[in-house]
């Protein structure tokens, strides 16, 4: 049964993900966050309570840091909150079903949210194994996740408290579904 | 001392600031909905002038057409996609090959879309095609082939594999063959011929006129060979064939009850079971020199061997513990090892491309089962019960098995049919394989092109 080959003549372009630009994503936030919520001065400062000359700073920085502490006690959402916004995403989550059960299949995607719920930024943080040799399904996964995310929006999300979930990160985990 | 103040602090620094800049809320999503992935397959684009071209040669009236109908089928049977109805298509394929209007795509709720272009090129086919993320606004994928024109199905075939591959991580399977013994006639009275076909069940051509008998061919792992067994002057004979050539030759006359010859995974051995001395047991044949070794030596009866695909490991059924069950064992036929222990008779162990799974055919209470479990006998899953089903053969990328299932016979004799069916491993999307004839004994090819 002889048949010609068929041959792959040409690769028009690879995938266009780009890594460059959400690297550059992941730089902001973790810069906008580090200036906002600390400074690595002031808080040396406040745990060497033995020097004298950083006693202004403490005071200075400890009222910032006091409400930032108290947010961030708050930081978690309510159950009831937190289950509206998870039904919401497994409702918009195709699971690739081809994937291998037995690997870890956890994707973490960071959002930055606007009050509505609409996602204005969204980044894989593990995102230097969306390209690694052998990886091929991890990177099927992080596509599916974010296909939901967009497919969601506008997320759940409380009507108040912005502030509290303006950043937000959803770990997804097939495992638990593909092992039936 | 103050040194070691200041890296106490930095230290902590260390620890600690990370620890707050990253309390982010975060919440753990491990369900979703496993329904088919909505995708749009819109038909090939072709000039006027390509058209007239192929409906010449290949007597189609549009090759964009039914290339991109092979693909929208390959998809939809796998269960993990479902192609849109294109009806609903709201721009025409020449321009959504060149920049897909994302919203309109959108709109029907397609999550993926593939374009595509055919154009006759000095006598030959030329296609390329695209695949496109529609939520995400971008192009995924873009290749292009050029062929004869008379492998357009192989075409739409591979397209299939390539746009499985990017969405699902694995390889796929669609640019493959089957081959299997077709049957015809009353039960008592079957003619046996071997034959080959497309996955799809397109191309079917018998390979033998059905003189002998002829009983359970398999693929070579690594080519376009078969090994099979048939009975010349009532003895068992191991052939090998080349499907590219049709080149027959035999491989062997063994003595009592042969069984099931198959390939080791570099293509280098086969491995059957026969009877020596009225005790059946696992031997292995170098194809080269046809030295004949002796694998395990057990007053049981051991049959049905499977290689692991790195061939350190051989799977197998025996008898040896009382009932038919599943071993392991090391491929120099050391450290045997039981691995079913479930109720029930096992048989027909093969395993998987993948390397991960066993799959089986499992007789308890009198009903068949075509399951799997792993590799050490953990993790057992019934995939398909039924009155009589059996011989399991994976496809290439550990997937999706091919089997055979069996209909009762009336009162009367009548009703018996043997038909080829596949089911994927989720256990859900079980489909009958259409052939001219009845069928049993499948085996299912590697890939054709990589």
């Amino acid at each position: 049964m002889p048949e010609d080959n068929v041959k792959k003549v040409e690769k028009k372009k690879d995938d266009t993900q780009n890594p460059e630009k959400i690297d550059n994503e992941v730089k902001q936030v973790s810069e906008f966050e580090k200036e906002e919520l600390f400074d690595p001065n002031n808080i040396a400062s406040l745990i060497d309570k033995s020097k004298e000359e950083a006693a202004s700073t403490i005071k200075k920085t400890d009222s910032v840091t006091q409400d930032k502490m108290k947010n961030l006690e708050n930081t978690g959402l309510s159950l009831s909150e937190e289950d509206a916004l998870k039904a919401q995403i497994f409702g918009c989550w195709s699971i690739p079903l081809g994937l291998p059960y037995d690997e870890n299949l956890l994707v973490r995607i960071k959002l930055e949210l606007k009050p509505d719920g609409s996602v204005v930024k969204s980044e894989i943080l593990d995102h230097a194994r969306m390209n690694m040799p052998g990886q091929g399904f991890y990177k099927v996964l992080a596509e599916s996740a974010l296909r939901a995310v967009k497919l969601c929006q506008p997320l759940r999300v409380p009507t108040t408290g912005y502030e509290r979930w303006k950043d937000l990160q959803l770990n997804f985990d097939a495992s638990e579904m593909l092992k039936g | 001392m103050g040194n070691m103040k200041k890296f106490f602090i930095l230290s902590l620094l260390i620890f600690i600031i990370p620890l707050k800049s990253f309390s982010l809320i975060e919440v753990d999503i491990t369900r979703g909905n496993l329904n088919p992935l909505p995708l749009a397959v819109s038909p090939l684009s072709i000039d006027d002038n390509s058209r007239k071209n192929f409906k010449r040669i290949l007597d189609k009236e549009n090759i964009g057409i039914a290339i991109s109908l092979i693909v929208e089928n390959n998809l939809k049977t796998t269960g993990l996609f479902n192609p849109l109805n294109k009806d609903a298509f709201l721009q025409a394929p020449d321009i959504a090959n060149l920049k897909p209007r994302f919203e309109d795509w959108n709109l029907i709720k397609a999550q993926a879309l593939i374009t595509g272009k055919v154009d006759y090129v000095d006598e030959k086919l030329r296609v390329e095609f695209r695949l496109w993320d529609v939520l995400a606004a971008k192009e995924m994928m873009a290749l292009a082939f050029t062929t004869v024109p008379n492998n357009w199905r192989r075409v739409g075939h591979i397209i299939s594999d390539k746009v499985y591959e990017r969405l699902t991580g694995e390889k796929g399977y669609f640019d493959t063959r089957i081959i299997y013994v077709a049957e015809e006639g009353p039960k008592t009275k079957r003619i046996k011929k071997l034959a080959i076909m497309d996955q799809d069940g397109a191309n079917n051509k018998f390979l033998t006129l059905g003189n002998e008998l002829v009983l359970t061919p398999r693929f070579n792992p690594t080519s376009q060979m078969v090994t099979y067994l048939s009975y010349f002057r009532n003895l068992p004979r191991v052939y090998l064939l080349d499907i590219e050539t049709g080149m027959q030759e035999v491989v062997g006359d063994f003595p009592g009850m042969t069984f099931a010859p198959r390939f080791s995974p570099d293509g280098k051995k086969i491995i059957m079971s026969f009877a020596k001395d009225g005790n059946s047991d696992i031997y292995t044949m170098d194809l080269e020199n046809r030295i004949v070794e002796k694998i395990t030596n057990h007053p049981s009866i051991d049959t049905s061997p499977s290689y692991s695909p790195d061939g350190k490991f051989i799977c197998f059924n025996s008898d040896r513990s009382g009932y038919q069950q599943i071993y392991v064992m090391n491929s120099d036929g050391s450290k045997v090892k039981r691995i079913s222990f479930g109720n029930g008779i096992y048989g027909t162990p093969v395993w998987s491309p993948r390397g991960d799974l066993i799959a089986f055919t499992k007789l308890h209470k009198g009903k068949f089962y075509i399951g799997v479990m792993r590799t050490d006998g953990s993790g057992e899953r019934l995939l398909t019960e039924n009155f009589y089903q059996e011989a399991p053969s994976w496809s290439p990328n550990g997937r999706v098995l091919i089997f055979y299932r069996e209909t009762k016979t009336d009162a009367d004799g009548k009703g018996f049919s043997a038909k080829l069916w596949s089911i994927d491993l989720t256990g859900y999307n079980e489909r009958k394989i259409k052939t001219p004839t009845d069928g049993s004994d499948p085996s299912w090819s590697s890939l054709l092109s990589n």
